[in-house]
């Protein structure tokens, strides 16, 4: 019974419409997956087979590290999430064709909820000799204007109904010597089809978007496409160029849309977008977490967001490390401190708050009891503060620990 | 005489005149030839200076021109090399601006290179964070697991401990009643036994008591009676000693004072024997010391003396000899001096016969020069000059000699 199923399943290119697999019986089942070959075409294995195990075999025949927990704990869904990333790291615009990213669509469109894509190769320029005879000719207009711009992921996302996460980066990784500035070029035409990709995603809940020379420009066209989506829950634009206009355009984006997390780090925000940012998070009542790591907000930015703390009651989490803050900032946030009661998490590392901003901080510190975590590394606000400040958080964090502890049934004694 | 002498010295007045004014006019002429000679000196010392001067003048004239000429010469040179610098410059200037500009592009391309390595190191750095937190909250979670297990484990066997020890605290509590019980009733059968005991052996006492104390009263009595009389007797006895007994003890008393006195003297008087045999010790011991330094000199003493005497012998024994050589050749020269002596005399007589029978020729000269021929008169003299051999020449030279010596000693 056993083989002659199994050879018949091998014998038949095409069980889509033989579907026997499912009337085997279990044992049967288990044997007959347990010895397919993992090389079968993905047009044949992709809409009929589900069991684990042969995707984990799959996976790991392919790709030596594996880790289901980062794939919602399914091989099936981490083959093709990769799988679909592997051929778009390595889609070259204009010579590789379009159909292999969209033939494999209906076969993964149910399985594929995040994507990860950190590389997109730019257009092939032209041959040496060419480019040579243009720029003696002295020309000036770029010669691939029109075949500079990467992958349009309008198509795809549109036609992808579970995608929830989308983690972007415009670059291009192991160049070795091949290294060349217009190979991380994020032009506004990609700005413009990602931004309209994004918004017809309607179950889009996390948007990365880092790395990737985002400035003002491509910030705002991005946040009008995103102003009021019905789920965008996690916004991040780390590692960008993203300036004070961007960053009120960031702003504005806060109050019309359901973000809770907000990753801004190692922009270039002065104290303009701080402060539009600021503003917007009196007001908010959704974010939770706020990240302007590595910026440039400085005190009157430091001030600002302190301010607005005095009377936001939602954020949880923030971080304004390497900013270039100093007492002032730390004066406010004494204050913040001692009325704010929803922040659990403040990172205020590498900046120059000084042993006075210590112990201002400290002061404020005294009667807070929701703050767990405040990390001051670097901040030279020195030993005895920090010990005492560490002192006062622990004990906060040993309340809340036995709090959650007791929220079980007490034990007989 | 006075015109004489008035021409004479009108002569020598004029004379002298003509004289001082020839002097005169030479100390003139020479004073004149002085000055002369300074004006000149002067003069041509002025017209040195002059001249120096004037030469001084046309140099520095002459230098002057000179240098002019050659600084129209140098300013032209200078100009074209000036010139040439400028343009050395300008080059030079062009050079470092362009450098400066492609230093200043190559610092922005690496600036922006650095941030771009930037932002994908700390992309890195933080998903390398994201995976330690995560696995510093699996292991936590993983510990907090194995510490409920660990707490449920004790729990569940605390709790079968302390069911096991309510039982046994059940069955010993029981076991506790019962022996409890069984003691009771085993005390109060004992206490009634011995309640009974007691009562008999108390009647059986008294009983044994009064009789005894009957018979041992009899006894007593005779037994009193006894010992009065054995006192009585024993007391009589000893009166006597008694008393002896207490005129001992006196005599004992009075014979150990003077026991006392006596060792106390006889300690006195062996402490004076000790110190008197001390002063005798020392004593002798001065006394030998004395004898050993008397001993000492006597020998001393005796040993000069030896010496002494050994001296007193050989000088006596010198003397003697010496004594007994000088003896000896006194004899020997008396001897002789006597032969001599009766020569002269013989001599004397003969002179005096010949006397009888001289010449006058011979009173007056008596001596002749010399009989002897020239020979002899030779002889003679060789004779006269040798040294005398024969022993009293002999003698007296030792006895001169000696006479030297003990007269130089």
């Amino acid at each position: 019974m056993v083989p002659t199923a199994h050879t018949k399943l091998s014998f038949s290119l095409s069980p889509l419409e033989n579907p026997i697999l499912d009337r085997l019986l279990p044992e049967h089942q288990r044997k007959v997956l347990d010895r397919l070959s993992t090389g079968l075409p993905l047009a044949v294995t992709a809409n009929l087979i589900s069991d684990e195990d042969y995707w984990k075999r799959c996976c790991t025949e392919r790709w030596q590290a594996c880790d289901i927990s980062n794939y919602g704990d399914s091989w099936k869904q981490m083959f093709f999430e990769r799988h679909l990333e592997n051929i778009l790291k390595c889609f070259i615009p204009n010579t590789t064709d379009p159909n292999q990213v969209l033939d494999l669509i209906p076969l993964c469109k149910d399985y594929v909820r995040k994507l990860e894509v950190d590389q997109f190769l730019p257009p092939v320029q032209m041959d040496q000799e060419e480019r040579d005879d243009l720029s003696n000719t002295g020309s000036d207009f770029g010669f691939g204007e029109v075949s500079i711009h990467h992958y349009d992921l309008g198509v795809l996302i549109t036609a992808l109904p579970h995608l929830e996460e989308l983690h972007l980066t415009y670059g291009v990784k192991d160049c070795g010597m091949n290294f060349e500035w217009n190979l991380f070029n994020f032009t506004h035409q990609d700005c413009c089809n990602l931004a309209v990709a994004v918004k017809m995603c309607h179950n889009l809940k996390v948007f990365k978007l880092t790395r990737s020379k985002v400035d003002d420009d491509k910030t705002r066209l991005l946040v009008r496409n995103l102003l009021d989506h019905p789920c965008l829950v996690e916004l991040n634009l780390s590692h960008n160029l993203i300036r004070d206009k961007g960053a009120q355009a960031v702003g504005k984006l806060i109050n019309h849309s359901r973000l809770q997390t907000l990753d801004l780090c190692n922009n270039q925000i002065h104290h303009l977008g701080a402060q539009a940012l600021a503003r917007a998070l009196a007001e908010n009542s959704t974010l939770t977490s706020l990240n302007l790591r590595l910026n440039c907000v400085e005190d009157k930015g430091g001030e600002a967001i302190g301010r607005a703390l005095l009377t936001n009651t939602t954020l949880k989490s923030i971080h304004l490390g390497s900013n270039n803050l100093s007492e002032p900032t730390a004066m406010l946030f004494s204050q913040v401190l001692a009325q704010n009661t929803s922040l659990m998490n403040i990172n205020f590392s590498c900046n120059h708050l000084g042993l006075d901003g210590g112990k201002q901080l400290l002061e404020g510190l005294a009667d807070n009891k929701a703050l767990t975590k405040f990390n001051l590394r670097l901040a030279e606000v020195g030993q005895e503060t920090e010990y005492l400040i560490h002192q006062i958080v622990w004990a906060n964090r040993e309340e809340m620990r036995l709090g959650s502890l007791q929220h079980p049934p007490a034990k007989p004694i | 005489m006075s015109d004489k002498r008035r021409s004479r010295a009108a002569a020598p007045m004029a004379a002298e005149d003509g004289l001082l004014l020839l002097q005169s006019q030479a100390l003139a002429e020479e004073e004149e030839a002085k000055t002369k000679g300074e004006m000149l000196t002067r003069f041509l010392k002025d017209k040195l200076a002059k001249e120096e001067r004037s030469s001084t003048l046309n140099l520095h004239k002459l230098r002057t021109q000179w240098r002019t000429v050659l600084r129209e010469v140098k300013d032209k040179e200078l100009r074209q090399d000036i010139e040439i610098f400028s343009q050395t410059f300008a080059r030079v200037m062009d050079c470092k601006d362009s450098v400066i500009e492609s230093l200043a592009t190559d610092l922005e391309e690496a600036e922006e290179q650095h941030a771009q390595a930037l932002r994908s190191h700390l992309y890195n750095i933080d998903r390398l964070l994201q995976l330690q937190q995560s696995r510093l909250t699996c292991l936590e979670e993983g510990y907090n697991a194995q510490l409920e297990a660990l707490k449920m484990e004790l729990e569940a066997e605390r709790r079968t401990i302390l069911e096991q020890h309510e039982r046994e605290s059940c069955y010993l509590r029981d076991v506790a009643l019962a022996t409890e019980q069984n003691y009771a009733k085993n005390n109060h059968e004992a206490t009634l036994n011995f309640q009974s005991a007691r009562d008999d052996i108390k009647y059986k006492s008294q009983q044994e008591k009064q009789y005894s104390r009957l018979q041992l009263g009899g006894k007593v009595e005779v037994l009193w009676e006894q010992f009065q009389r054995a006192m009585q007797s024993y007391t009589e006895a000893t009166e006597h000693q008694k008393i002896a007994f207490e005129a001992l003890k006196q005599k004992d008393k009075k014979s150990s004072r003077e026991i006392e006195m006596q060792a106390k003297k006889l300690q006195k008087l062996q402490d004076l024997v000790t110190a008197t045999k001390g002063q005798i010790a020392a004593h002798l011991r001065e006394s030998e010391k004395q004898n050993r330094r008397v001993r000492e000199e006597k020998e001393s003493v005796l040993r000069q003396l030896q010496e002494l005497k050994n001296e007193m012998k050989q000088a006596r024994a010198t003397a003697h000899g010496s004594l007994a050589r000088l003896t000896t050749q006194s004899s020997a020269a008396l001897k002789a001096l006597a032969r001599v002596v009766e020569k002269a005399q013989r001599i004397l007589r003969l002179a005096e016969m010949c006397r009888k029978l001289e010449t006058e020729e011979e009173k007056v000269l008596p001596f002749y020069p010399s009989s002897l021929a020239e020979g002899e008169q030779q002889d003679a003299q060789k004779v006269l000059e040798e040294t005398p051999t024969e022993p009293l020449a002999q003698v007296r030279r030792q006895h001169r000699s000696p006479r030297c010596c003990h007269s130089g000693g």
